[in-house]
């Protein structure tokens, strides 16, 4: 069968699928090279805009499952499926188009460029964005900055930042795409409570409030609690999953 | 073909030369266009510079070193074929007894010391009084004075070599002299030659014999710029001999010469009006008494003689240049992995392997522009410098300068390390996503 | 056309005075003798051709060119090398003296041939007619490696 590519869909169902993405994993089989298995998933619904939390001890599969979520791991079997498109199915040019349009990315770790100012590092996809779109990439960055108080900071080199600082402008760059989607890996794991807190209160607010569907790897009860629902994953398999 | 060759060839040498660079240039600045196509990665390429900037110096240093080693040695060995021909410009043709012509060119023209067989007053006279003959100008070396070669010539010779002295006066008596342009004596003062040079000259060997400075030179870019000239007839009597010249002429001096009072020349400097008159003067002059030859084409044969050797130098700069850059290349693959997590959340927000293709290769590309243009100026303040060594060591006046041979060189050293460049690029496209990311 | 009627009228009306030996080294009429005719190996249209020119006559000849088959053309040029760059410069004609002789030798003088529509390897030989004013010389020009600097039987008192 030939997969489905966002390349090969017309104009106004990218609209449509921008507009909300509907999450429905099937049998999901993600598998580590040496073929033990790191997900096994039966069945995953998600409506568009709402929020996930996913917990666990290390090793449960909950990264394995988020990377799976945003295409960057290649499961042996089953479907994931955004709105219309499985993106198991995409190649992985496509894959990279699909996150570079739908997905907003946020580490543990920010993973910033030391050397690029606020505004660069948060507008980084705008390099290898549509020569059309450069342009709002950047604008978006710099209006996301500012809803997160770095408004200031703009040309400034990253080194000079704190951590609750610099994960904000990972958030800024998750979110200058205007992305469907965001998915966070651990995103409060390396701030002190203050910092955590208020990314939280960021991340969670400003994903609410545009419709986006977040969801995120945690061990933090505080970033848990505040979510529509909490998946607790152990050895790959789900083994709870709360709502509310 | 052979019409694409005819326009070719019917370019002006400019025009071929711009063409050939564009050329060359090329395959650098078509990968280039393909590869960036649709993307602005300078930013990213900017941060990866300033993020190891001493390995990125070093690596810039080295390849501009390489191709300045490259520039400068051929831009040098050029220069010194070029001032020597130069020098010898004014030597139409030489006239000496038989032997060594290289002995001869280099005694003649520029003015290492040597011993020579003389030729005799009848075979002066019988190319002095040749019809085709213009100028017949005698060549005595052999003294010296500080280091400087005294040379007994004629006037008509110093104004064919040098034009009218630039200070002072010509020489008027066999006890006077003009000097070099950069001889070690000024005008008006007085000086006793040493006979021979250097640590073997005897001082005292012609003691009260002495010359007057009366005049300089103009510079000629030769040997001769150190020399002092005096009338051949001053040589002749400071070593006790007759001076040309029959005794009721009194203290003349210069040619006609008399074939009886002639004591000998080791060399004749011989130039005809008629185009064709010097290379008829060779013939006729070459045979088993006397020996006839173009210093040039002397000069033209051992620098052909070296051609091979100056090839085979070319071939091992830019052998050496390349296996730089290979190692240069290397050391940016080990440096693309320190890369590896940033090219990685890189593909990980949307980025394809084509874009993390052209960051990579932009960063080579980079280091490879910025060493090959720093290259080409180093090689020319090599080649430089070099010259003025070279100058002040031999007199021989050696300008070395960069031309488009030296960056037709850097022009396809560019263009080939550019493509061995996606190499690296290639192999940063090929890792592991998500094992970098979550290193 | 003229070439070939050239050589046959010179063959007809010289052959008392025209002298050629087994090897076609040498070339005489009148005294004026030329013998050594050669060039290197070629493999471009140009070439260049020497030898060594005897003047064995009463009289001055002069050396004006030489004639070449088949659209090919001749001229006397003469070498020069200026700011290291090797070149050859075209001469007028060059007179040469009773008992006289001019030698055409590489960096000297030397007869240059254009047009050559094939290369000329070693062991090839050409035909070239010299010119001294109304004076006409056949000459059989050896083709010797490309590197030779001088005729195989150079030295040799034809």
């Amino acid at each position: 069968m030939r997969p489905t590519r966002v390349a090969d869909m017309d104009a106004d169902q990218v609209e449509r699928d921008l507009a909300g993405l509907d999450l429905a994993v099937t049998d999901l089989d993600v598998r580590a090279p040496d073929g033990r298995q790191l997900v096994g998933l039966h069945s995953l619904t998600l409506a568009a805009g709402s929020s996930l939390a996913i917990r666990g001890p290390s090793g449960a599969g909950k990264s394995s499952l988020l990377y799976a979520l945003s295409g960057l791991v290649q499961p042996r079997a089953g479907r994931v499926v955004w709105g219309k498109t499985d993106i198991a199915q995409l190649d992985e040019a496509a894959r990279a188009r699909f996150r570079r349009e739908n997905v907003g990315l946020i580490f543990q770790d920010f993973l910033l460029f030391e050397e690029l100012d606020v505004i660069d590092n948060a507008s980084l996809a705008a390099a290898f964005a549509p020569r059309a779109e450069r342009a709002a990439r950047r604008r978006q960055a710099v209006h996301w900055l500012d809803r997160l108080g770095l408004g200031r900071a703009g040309l400034r080199k990253t080194d000079s930042f704190s951590g609750g600082e610099r994960q904000r402008i990972a958030v800024a760059r998750a979110l200058s795409g205007e992305p469907a989607i965001i998915l966070a890996d651990e995103p409060t794991a390396s701030l002190d409570r203050a910092s955590a807190d208020r990314l939280i209160d960021d991340l969670v607010g400003l994903a609410k409030g545009a419709g986006r569907t977040l969801i995120a790897v945690t061990h933090d009860a505080g970033l848990a609690e505040r979510m529509d629902r909490t998946l607790t994953m152990a050895e790959g398999k789900v083994v709870g999953d709360a709502h509310g | 073909m052979d019409r694409l060759a005819d326009i070719w060839f019917g370019l002006p040498a400019g025009v071929q030369d711009v063409a050939t660079t564009v050329l060359l240039l090329l395959p650098a600045l078509a990968t280039g266009a393909i590869v960036l196509r649709g993307y602005a990665p300078g930013r990213l390429v900017r941060a990866m510079l300033r993020r190891f900037s001493t390995a990125n110096m070093v690596f810039v240093a080295l390849i501009a070193i390489s191709v300045a080693i490259g520039v400068g040695l051929t831009a040098q060995e050029r220069g010194l074929r070029q001032g020597s021909a130069r020098a010898a410009g004014a030597f139409d043709l030489i006239i000496a007894a038989p032997g060594s012509e290289i002995t001869m060119m280099l005694a003649a023209v520029y003015l290492q010391p040597s011993d020579v067989p003389l030729l005799t007053g009848a075979q002066y006279v019988e190319v002095a009084s040749d019809p085709d003959v213009a100028l017949a100008a005698p060549i005595a070396f052999g003294d010296s004075y500080q280091g400087a070669p005294v040379i007994g010539t004629t006037a008509e010779f110093v104004t064919h070599l040098a034009g009218d002295v630039v200070e002072g006066r010509m020489f008027a008596t066999s006890a006077e002299a003009v000097a070099g342009a950069f001889a070690p004596v000024a005008t008006g003062v007085s000086f006793t030659p040493a006979h021979g040079h250097g640590p073997a000259a005897e001082a005292d060997a012609h003691a009260g014999s002495v010359y007057t400075v009366t005049g300089r030179m103009a510079p000629t870019g030769s040997p001769w710029d150190r020399a002092i000239l005096v009338p051949i007839e001053g040589v002749w009597e400071v070593h006790g001999l007759a001076n040309g010249h029959a005794l009721d002429e009194g203290d003349r001096i210069g040619a006609p010469f008399d074939a009886a009072y002639f004591p000998g020349t080791p060399a004749i400097l011989v130039r005809a009006d008629a185009l064709w008159g010097n290379y008829a003067l060779q013939s006729r002059y070459s045979r088993p008494d006397m020996m006839a030859f173009f210093p040039g084409a002397v000069l033209a044969q051992l620098h052909g003689l070296m051609r091979d050797v100056r090839e085979a130098m070319s071939m091992l700069a830019v052998v050496t240049q390349v296996l730089v850059t290979v190692s240069i290349l290397a050391g940016l693959m080990i440096l693309t992995r320190i890369f590896a997590r940033g090219l990685a959340l890189l593909r990980a927000i949307g980025a394809t392997r084509r874009f993390i293709f052209a960051v990579v290769w932009s960063y080579s590309a980079s280091l490879i522009s910025g060493g090959a243009l720093i290259g080409l100026m180093l090689g020319w303040l090599f080649a430089f410098g070099f010259s003025r060594i070279v100058t002040a060591r031999t007199d021989v006046f050696v300008t070395a300068s960069v031309t488009w041979t030296e960056v037709h060189l850097v022009a396809g050293f560019f263009s080939l390390t550019l493509l061995l460049a996606l190499i690296p690029a290639w192999a940063a496209t090929r890792r592991p996503l998500l094992t970098d990311l979550r290193n | 056309m003229r070439f070939l009627a050239a050589t046959i009228s010179l063959a007809f009306a010289a052959t008392p005075l025209l002298a050629q030996d087994d090897h076609k080294h040498l070339t005489e009429i009148d005294g004026l003798r030329i013998v050594h005719a050669w060039m290197p190996a070629t493999s471009g249209p140009d070439a260049m051709i020497y030898m060594e020119i005897e003047n064995g006559s009463d009289g001055l000849v002069t050396l004006s060119g030489a004639e070449a088959p088949d659209g090919m053309t001749v001229e006397l040029v003469g070498f020069t090398y200026t700011d290291g760059v090797e070149a050859w410069q075209v001469l007028p004609a060059m007179p040469i003296a009773a008992g006289g002789n001019l030698d055409l030798a590489p960096r000297g003088v030397a007869l240059r041939i254009s047009g050559l529509s094939a290369s000329l390897v070693e062991g090839d030989e050409i035909e070239i007619e010299v010119l001294f004013g109304d004076l006409r010389l056949d000459v059989h020009v050896e083709v010797e490696d490309k590197n030779a600097t001088a005729h195989g039987h150079a030295g040799h008192n034809h």
